[in-house]
């Protein structure tokens, strides 16, 4: 049986910060990870492995510096990994790099195809079933497990408040839940990623990867003010550094502070209860 | 990608302080462009020697203008058919833009039955038709089936913007929708715009909700995003309007279908549905243990609300993955939401926009979710819930 594991490397956005200065992100000393996601789908991948034989291949797109986390499903266990880099795949979005990673897995064999059911960067869960669609196999999302039994695959989602079962003979591709399995820890092995540039994979249509083949356009970006009705609008037709600055002196809005409620926990149990807002829903 | 004319720049560093991405480096007197580049544009216009040059595609403007109206995708409730929520969420937010487009609005449905009174519930909201493709072998959602009939609706009538709902069907729906139709797809937006070409601004927070993204599709079409539940409101905004129901038929082969469901049942550690309920009680890491999460969780239950939880107790196994609220999880909308032990980080908070009160108990005064809530309460959040169920049992036992 081989398996495909699709992964990422992602900035640990529990640990993003932002430039109060310049109020952009501080990208400098925010440590990549492996998308804990793919890190499930490797770690299932690894199990079905161990228990049904076959081949764990693990494909990443992205720089350079994604070598890290291919090396690091190598050390757990991956029989062969895969870096999809070239200056042409830069600025891809979901509908491009679907193209490009179902372009290169295309040219392997599988049975199985593993995603992550999100990135916690982008956390957009759409290159998954964009491959499934550009290699015509069936899907599934949001899996807690899969199973092999005989020649059929068993797959548990979880969708919403139901639980669902499915079966099929057919090839397919699964993206797991974060929580379906603990990866293991990896120890240090002698197998390398190997780099794959544009050109060494057949049959790709340079029109289809990087800025060039995605449809979606960046066009503004702003810091998020997360609770608030509406989000700052700035004309747009300022220049940015006037923008940028109408940013940092307060354009983003804030809640007046409240004041704060202090004392003993019985007090401030009181207090809460007697919030008018909460009557509502007390007995 | 941005391009920097070497020629032009003179290495003064302006631009790599403007990047809100972080994308830009200063090397050898010039500037050196990174992958995580979005091409938004920010350092092309803060240039002061115009060396910056953003990437333009050319767009096919009569293709472009072949394609018209606000579709949107409707979703039923798996067991009972009925229509979800989320669905008059989006034709509200949809009457807006084709409003603003001066088109009309349309609801894409695919179902064993149409559900009772459609036809004046979408059209109190603003819609104009209704597309219903109905057969038996629709009652049940599979990927394959649903996702080739909305292709073949989609190349019939050209829709200018298609939104979906970005519930778990919808999410599954939709990426595979726009590999078939070749377009862009936004996931997750928070709002929308249209500019002055008409294109459909897209917008949505990325990196962990720390920043909001702009989006537009320019030279695809239908533009495609998803919205999830709770992110608009529901407006009947022409009371008495009538939908008109037009049915569409297409051979469905049943065999077709590559999969089968052979079971389908409530979770059986289901909590109270967290991005339905009207009050809601969230647990942080702040609360400091699995044991205290569950002392958390018994208040709740008290006090009827839906239990939520951040991210981090989640990711430390203390909750299930179905009931975390914030960018990466559930976007809630409760009249009432109480926070236990929450520092309010962005992932968590753009997923509370539209909370209505909201009462946070934290022993951190600096904690961010105290500049975003209406009732501040400083103090040992499990203490006080501990007390508050105390409190509750003997008004009842009253």
């Amino acid at each position: 049986m081989n398996i495909v594991v699709c992964i990422k490397q992602v900035p640990d956005t529990n640990e993003v910060q932002i430039n109060k200065e310049t109020n952009n992100l501080v990208r400098e000393g925010v440590p990549s990870i492996m998308n804990p996601f793919d890190e499930a789908g490797v770690e299932l991948s690894l199990r079905l492995k161990e228990n049904y034989g076959g081949k764990v291949t693990v494909v990443s797109m992205g720089p350079g510096q994604a070598e890290e986390v291919l090396q690091q499903a190598l050390d757990m266990g991956a029989d062969e990994a895969y870096l999809l880099s070239d200056r042409t795949f830069a600025g891809s979005d979901t509908l491009a790099t679907g193209y490009l990673l179902s372009q290169f897995i295309g040219g392997l064999e599988y049975d199985l195809i593993v995603c992550g059911a999100e990135a916690i960067d982008g956390s957009t869960g759409q290159v998954g079933p964009i491959i499934a669609e550009n290699l015509n196999i069936a899907q599934f999302t949001y899996v807690n497990g899969i199973a092999r039994e005989g020649k059929k695959w068993k797959i548990t989602r979880s969708v919403g408040k139901y639980m669902e079962q499915h079966e099929t003979e057919q090839k397919i591709l699964v993206c797991v839940m974060r929580q379906s399995a603990v990866p293991r820890e990896g120890k240090s092995c002698g197998r390398t990623p190997e780099k794959v540039g544009a050109g060494a994979v057949e049959g790709l249509n340079p029109d289809r990867v990087g800025s060039a083949g995605s449809p979606t356009r960046v066009v503004k970006i702003q810091m998020s003010d997360s609770r608030q009705k509406s989000y700052v609008v700035i004309d747009d037709t300022l220049p940015a550094r006037e923008r940028i600055q109408m940013i940092i002196n307060g354009g983003i809005e804030q809640k007046a502070q409240v004041e704060f409620m202090r004392g003993s926990a019985e007090s401030l149990a009181q207090k809460i209860l007697s919030i008018p807002e909460m009557s509502k829903v007390l007995p | 990608m941005v391009r920097i004319d070497e020629e032009k720049c003179i290495g003064c560093g302006i631009c790599v302080e403007s990047c809100p991405f972080g994308a830009l480096k200063a090397e050898h007197g010039t500037v050196l462009v990174m992958d995580t580049c979005q091409n938004c544009g920010v350092c092309a216009d803060v240039c002061p020697e115009a060396a910056i040059l953003k990437e333009e595609k050319e767009v096919d403007k009569e293709d472009i203008d072949r394609y018209k109206d606000v579709y949107i995708a409707a979703e039923l409730e798996p067991v009972t058919g009925r229509l979800r929520k989320v669905t008059l969420e989006l034709l509200a937010e949809g009457r807006r833009i084709a409003d603003e487009l001066g088109e009309k609005l349309r609801l894409l449905l695919l179902c064993g039955s149409i559900p009772e009174g459609l036809p004046e519930q979408a059209g109190a909201c603003g819609c104009d038709e209704v597309i219903v493709v109905k057969d038996e072998i629709l009652r049940e959602y599979n990927t394959d089936i649903y996702a080739d009939l909305i292709q073949k609706i989609c190349q019939k009538r050209c829709p200018s913007v298609l939104f979906m709902p970005a519930t778990e069907t919808g999410r599954d729906l939709a990426p595979r929708v726009s590999a078939k139709l070749k377009t862009g797809l936004t996931a997750d937006c928070t709002g929308f715009d249209v500019d002055k070409d008409r294109n459909l601004v897209q917008i949505r927070p990325t990196y962990g909700g720390n920043i909001m993204a702009s989006i537009i599709t320019p030279g695809c079409r239908p533009q495609m995003a998803s919205v999830r539940p709770n992110v608009f409101t529901v407006r009947e905004c022409s009371a008495g309007k009538r939908a008109q129901i037009t049915e569409m038929d297409f051979d469905l082969d049943v065999n077709s279908k590559r999969t089968r469901r052979t079971y389908l049942g409530e979770n059986p550690n289901s909590y109270k549905n967290v991005a339905e309920s009207d009050v809601v009680i969230v647990a942080g890491y702040g609360v400091g243990s699995e044991e205290n999460f569950k002392k958390i969780e018994r208040l709740a239950v008290k006090m009827g609300a839906a239990l939520g939880a951040t991210r981090k107790v989640v990711d430390e196994g203390w909750a299930p993955f179905d009931i975390q609220v914030g960018q990466t999880g559930k976007t809630i909308a409760p009249d009432l939401y109480i926070s236990f032990g929450v520092s309010g980080a962005l992932q968590h908070t753009i997923g509370i926009r539209n909370a209505g009160h909201v009462i946070a108990v934290n022993n951190d005064p600096a904690a961010p979710i105290f500049s975003m809530c209406d009732e501040a309460i400083l103090g040992e959040c499990v203490e006080i819930a501990e007390q508050m169920g105390r409190m509750l049992d003997s008004q009842e036992g009253r």
